[in-house]
């Protein structure tokens, strides 16, 4: 049997919210605490409406959430 | 439910071309100018380099690369990243976010360029710049240009760009003109210098722009002196629906209009924003040159402004 070892380059974080998160456990943050709801919000949304698990949601699409 | 004037989003839902959907190969690169190296690998945060334009050029296709602030310095104020940064076609998509300073939501780490060039300039389309300000100090370029030449293709920099949250001080930001440019919450300030193309040019002489948007951005004068050109202007080209939204000018121009809008074909709005003048007359402090482009529901010192004569 061969293993198949497969890298991670988003050891960061597969989303947005997840890289803010580890960001603010490093640097700090780059969005304020409302734009990242409403980023964990528009994942949940993408995750149900296409699967995707792994995007990259910006501030500019946070703002469109009302 | 779709909203006015952009009819961007449905409501309480998931707007309209949103996320970026990130590469599997995409990697992340770290830039920390107070503890980092170019030699260190840059993709963890305690491996980072010192430079952005080191991260730049090893960034590929999607990569996204985060900015830890400088620090303060006494007699300077903050400290800054001096470099000039290159971003080519093979850093297409790009985005590049800088870390805010702690307390301070609107305030990222600072580049600046003392020599003579761009202190970014931009071949690779699609970037994304978040909270990086912008203090270019030569009197012959600016922040950032964004160069498209067009059919040719190998420029394309302009095309999908996005900054969000950047403040741009000191000569004009370049937008050679290209699809669907945006900034949205920037900032946009003259300082020093004084350059007679503006704050922001969305066009070239060369290559129009397309459904481009400047939102939510603010356009500041001289700290209570008013400035010696245009806001923005469209360098005698076309703009093709263009949309600026609830922005902010300061004082009128001394020897110009708030903007000039060249190209007798071009389309689009300015709605819901301010300038900072009163009886702003339609005729003289703005220059409009499309017979299809309108002003919407702006305001001055004295109320909505009348644009009939738009």
């Amino acid at each position: 049997m061969a293993n198949i070892i497969i890298k991670k380059p988003d050891i960061f974080g597969k989303t947005r919210s997840e890289q803010e998160m580890n960001m603010r456990k490093e640097w700090g943050q780059t969005m304020t605490d409302e734009n990242l709801d409403k980023i964990k919000f528009l994942e949940k949304k993408a995750k149900e409406k296409v699967g995707s698990s792994k995007n990259f949601f910006t501030p500019i699409d946070a703002d469109k959430v009302k | 439910m779709s909203t006015f004037p952009d009819g961007l989003y449905e409501y309480g839902g998931v707007p309209v071309g949103g996320a970026r959907f990130t590469s599997p190969w995409a990697t992340h690169w770290f830039v920390d100018g107070i503890s980092g190296s170019d030699a260190n690998a840059g993709k963890k945060p305690n491996e980072a380099k010192a430079t952005v334009d080191a991260a730049v050029q090893l960034a590929g296709v999607g990569d996204i690369i985060y900015i830890r602030p400088l620090v303060y310095v006494v007699g300077t104020g903050m400290a800054r990243y001096t470099e000039q940064v290159t971003v080519d076609l093979a850093q297409s998509n790009l985005s590049i976010i800088g870390v805010n300073y702690p307390n301070n939501n609107e305030f990222g780490p600072r580049l600046r360029y003392i020599s003579s060039g761009y202190n970014m300039d931009v071949s690779g389309p699609a970037l994304h710049l978040e909270n990086i300000h912008f203090f270019e100090a030569t009197s012959s370029s600016g922040p950032i240009i964004l160069r498209n030449n067009g059919a040719t293709n190998t420029q394309r920099g302009s095309d999908g760009f996005t900054a969000y949250n950047c403040h741009f001080k000191g000569g004009v930001v370049y937008l050679q003109g290209g699809q669907a440019g945006r900034f949205v919450n920037c900032v946009f300030y003259l300082g020093t210098p004084d350059i007679a193309t503006g704050y922001l040019l969305l066009a070239d002489s060369g290559v129009s722009g397309y459904n481009q948007q400047v939102r939510n951005c603010q356009f500041l004068d001289n700290n209570g002196a008013a400035p010696a050109v245009n806001y923005f202007t469209t360098a005698g080209a076309h703009v093709y629906n263009l949309l600026v939204e609830g922005c902010h000018f300061g004082q009128i121009p001394t020897s110009s209009a708030f903007f000039t809008i060249g190209g007798t074909l071009s389309t689009g709005m300015i709605v819901n924003c301010f300038f900072n003048s009163t009886n702003v007359d339609t005729d003289t402090d703005v220059s409009i040159g499309g017979t299809t482009f309108r002003l919407v529901q702006c305001f001055d010192q004295t109320g909505m402004i009348d644009a009939t004569n738009d």
